[in-house]
């Protein structure tokens, strides 16, 4: 490995990488590095929709200031003048002109468009406010729900464990009760298996008291054998 | 007929106990005892051998970085010892179509013999096995599917192999990743020498090819990077090995007028030698020189020469040159400022050994390890991560002359150490002289009966 080097001078580039790195870093400092921006870039947009950062009085707010952002727009607005005095002079005269400005063009139909206009720009900040509303309840309820689903999936594994515990219990003390009488050859499979089919949980029900209907149901010796230990009642 | 991969261990169990003690440090000891002697004596004394190269494609009209590779060896070596290739019929190294006609050709005074490809690739199906193989779950048969698909499907050229080993003292494979290597390193393990012109992708970690890398006698690796790459994910330190490279002739006389002249360049630029390709980093490359030249107003261009796979833009400062003749091109590269290197994927760069050749410096990817460990081992380039490394070093290498100076120094002397042909040819003709050592050492194999050499078995 060593023949592969070139030495002799006084260059030595791993020096002057470090040294063009240190530069970058000095530069660099209060800007964001490239994988910052990508990983801001990849950001999720989710952040308008966060409950607690989300204004709930923000359409009031804005609708009760109307003239700061929407224009207000009647049929009275075009004979209007911004003169103090002699405004209401300009407006009498501009209305009085207004039969021969309809000789050249019909300004109704731009008076309505631009009145709806004005609505409407209200009704969309209304709309948008309500979606906002909307998506922020969905938001909180979609993780409500991954919470319980979560909590419901621990206690899935929770009673899976049980289940398989008692299954263990259970075939445990069947299979052995069984098996004294059974050739030893039986596998601990089929023992499993005739456990769950019915004599399995005899020994579990019994220990949990009383007399079962399975002692009753069941038949052949086994069922014998638990009504003589249960009681007289059984075998009626 | 082609071995099942299963046959694969009891193989490498064979060529191993064809091997001394010690593994590449044999070849090291050799290597470091004739060091320091004449290369020219050397090779007076080299036995003349019979040599075997089998590539996927060769021609002089094949591009492709591990065919031109194996070529230039070939007809290195070709001129002290008996060397035939042994390869397809294909020029397309997507299709394999058969291209070139079977049978034995006289390509630049070496004797050339093709074999026709049985199946061509199907695109379809190679894509769906190379994203279960590099994607997915899947198992070795899987894989061995998809070296099948992988191609050149050749069946011939195997049977070639394996009926006439006995009239190759060794048999040089090109490129790990084929199925030519594959099988033909299982068929003739013995005398197999592995060049696997390895990159740092998802093929080296596919299982097949961990047994592949302890079945030949020898490999030929391009770089110390390579070698560890392939050390890692085969764990085959025990087969003998060394790095090698392949050798740039530097023409005795450049004119450094004559590409400006024809091009009518003026000012100072970088030169990007090699196929323009998104895949070789040039559209990274665009995007930095873009944005280069608006930060810094550098009057440095950007000139490009070879193939195009992707639209060049049109740009100040950017000048795309197209192929450019030998001539040319070493024109090219000794007006340059600098040559720039931005592939990542890179098993060894010829043109960045070239500009070293002619004393000029390199600003290479850093990502790609071997580039990176190149420039580190000569001190002869600088590279970068990102742009804002490529922006410094660039501004240092077009504003302090004696830095490119004595990097360019740096790069002539590392290419005259190890690049010229001379220690090219020196270091294969100590891995063989190694191996014919082993060889005479070792009890001589059971002859091979006439039914076995003829069936191919």
């Amino acid at each position: 490995m060593s023949t592969f080097s070139a030495k002799g001078s006084d260059i030595d580039v791993e020096a002057i990488m470090a040294n063009i790195r240190k530069k970058i870093d000095e530069k660099r400092k209060g800007l964001y590095t490239e994988d910052e921006v990508r990983e801001i870039a990849e950001m999720k947009l989710d952040a308008i929709l966060d409950s607690n950062e989300f204004n709930s009085d923000f359409a009031a707010a804005f609708r009760s200031r109307d003239a700061q952002w929407n224009y207000t727009f009647t049929p009275e607005t075009i004979y209007q003048s911004s003169h103090s005095g002699g405004g209401g002079l300009i407006r009498s005269l501009r209305k009085l002109l207004n039969p021969v400005l309809k000789l050249f063009f019909n300004p109704n139909p731009i008076i309505s468009a631009l009145t709806r206009q004005s609505d409407l720009n209200r009704y969309y900040v209304l709309m948008l406010h309500n979606m906002t509303t909307e998506m922020t309840r969905l938001n909180l309820d979609l993780t409500n729900l991954k919470s319980r689903l979560r909590t419901l999936g621990v206690r899935v594994d929770f009673q899976t464990k049980r289940e398989k515990t008692f299954e263990k219990v259970a075939t445990g003390g069947s299979g052995s009760s069984r098996d004294r009488g059974s050739s030893s050859s039986s596998s601990s499979d089929e023992g499993r298996r005739r456990g769950r089919g019915g004599g399995g949980r005899r020994p579990y029900r019994r220990r949990r008291g009383g007399r079962s209907n399975a002692s009753g149901r069941s038949g052949g010796d086994s069922g014998s054998r638990e009504g003589g230990g249960g009681g007289g009642g059984g075998s009626q | 007929m082609i071995p099942a991969h299963g046959k694969v261990a009891a193989v490498a169990a064979e060529a191993r106990s064809s091997r001394t003690p010690g593994g590449s440090s044999a070849v090291a000891a050799v290597t470091r005892r004739a060091s320091g002697k004449n290369n020219r004596s050397a090779r007076n004394r080299t036995e003349r051998l019979r040599l075997a190269f089998v590539v996927q494609r060769y021609g002089e009209d094949v591009n492709g970085g591990a065919e031109y590779h194996c070529r230039l060896v070939a007809e290195h070596l070709a001129r002290s010892h008996q060397v035939e290739v042994v390869t397809s019929c294909a020029k397309d190294y997507i299709t394999w179509r058969n291209e070139h006609t079977p049978g034995t050709h006289d390509v630049n005074g070496v004797r050339v013999r093709r074999f026709k490809v049985r199946k061509p690739r199907d695109p379809d199906r190679f894509g769906r096995l190379s994203q279960k193989v590099f994607l997915g779950r899947h198992g070795e048969d899987d894989e061995l599917a998809w070296l099948d698909e992988q191609g050149p499907f050749s069946p011939a050229l195997l049977r070639h192999l394996r009926r006439r080993q006995d009239d190759y003292d060794y048999v040089i494979f090109f490129s790990y990743r084929y199925y030519h290597s594959f099988y033909g390193v299982q068929a003739v393990a013995p005398k197999a020498i592995l060049v696997p012109t390895a990159e740092k992708d998802d093929v080296i970690r596919l299982e097949v090819f961990k047994t592949l890398f302890n079945l030949p006698r020898a490999i030929v690796y391009n770089s110390i990077e390579e070698r560890e790459m392939i050390w890692r994910a085969s764990g085959n330190r025990g087969v003998k090995g060394d790095v090698v490279g392949v050798g740039s002739e530097v023409p005795a006389s450049i004119d450094a007028r004559r590409f400006r002249d024809g091009h009518a360049i003026h000012g100072p630029y970088m030169v990007y030698i090699g196929r323009v390709d998104p895949n070789k980093g040039c559209r990274t490359l665009f995007n930095y020189y873009r944005r280069f030249r608006e930060e810094t107003g550098s009057r440095l261009k950007l000139v490009l020469i070879g193939g195009k796979q992707m639209k060049v833009p049109e740009e100040p400062g950017i000048y795309y040159a197209g192929f450019l003749s030998e001539a040319d091109k070493w024109s090219a590269l000794a007006s340059a400022e600098l040559l720039v290197m931005p592939s990542e994927l890179e098993s060894l760069s010829m043109v960045t050994n070239e500009a070293w050749a002619v004393g000029k410096p390199v600003l290479a990817n850093g990502k790609c390890d071997v580039l990176r460990g190149q420039c580190r081992r000569s001190n002869a380039g600088l590279y970068f991560d990102d742009y804002y490394e490529f922006k410094e070093a660039l501004v240092r290498l077009e504003s302090d002359e004696k830095l490119r100076k004595a990097l360019g120094e740096n790069g002539e002397r590392y290419y005259r150490d190890h690049y010229r042909w001379e220690v090219v040819e020196g270091k294969y003709n100590r891995i063989f002289a190694s191996l014919r050592d082993e060889d005479r050492h070792r009890p001589p194999a059971p002859k091979r009966g006439l039914l076995a050499r003829i069936a191919g078995y």
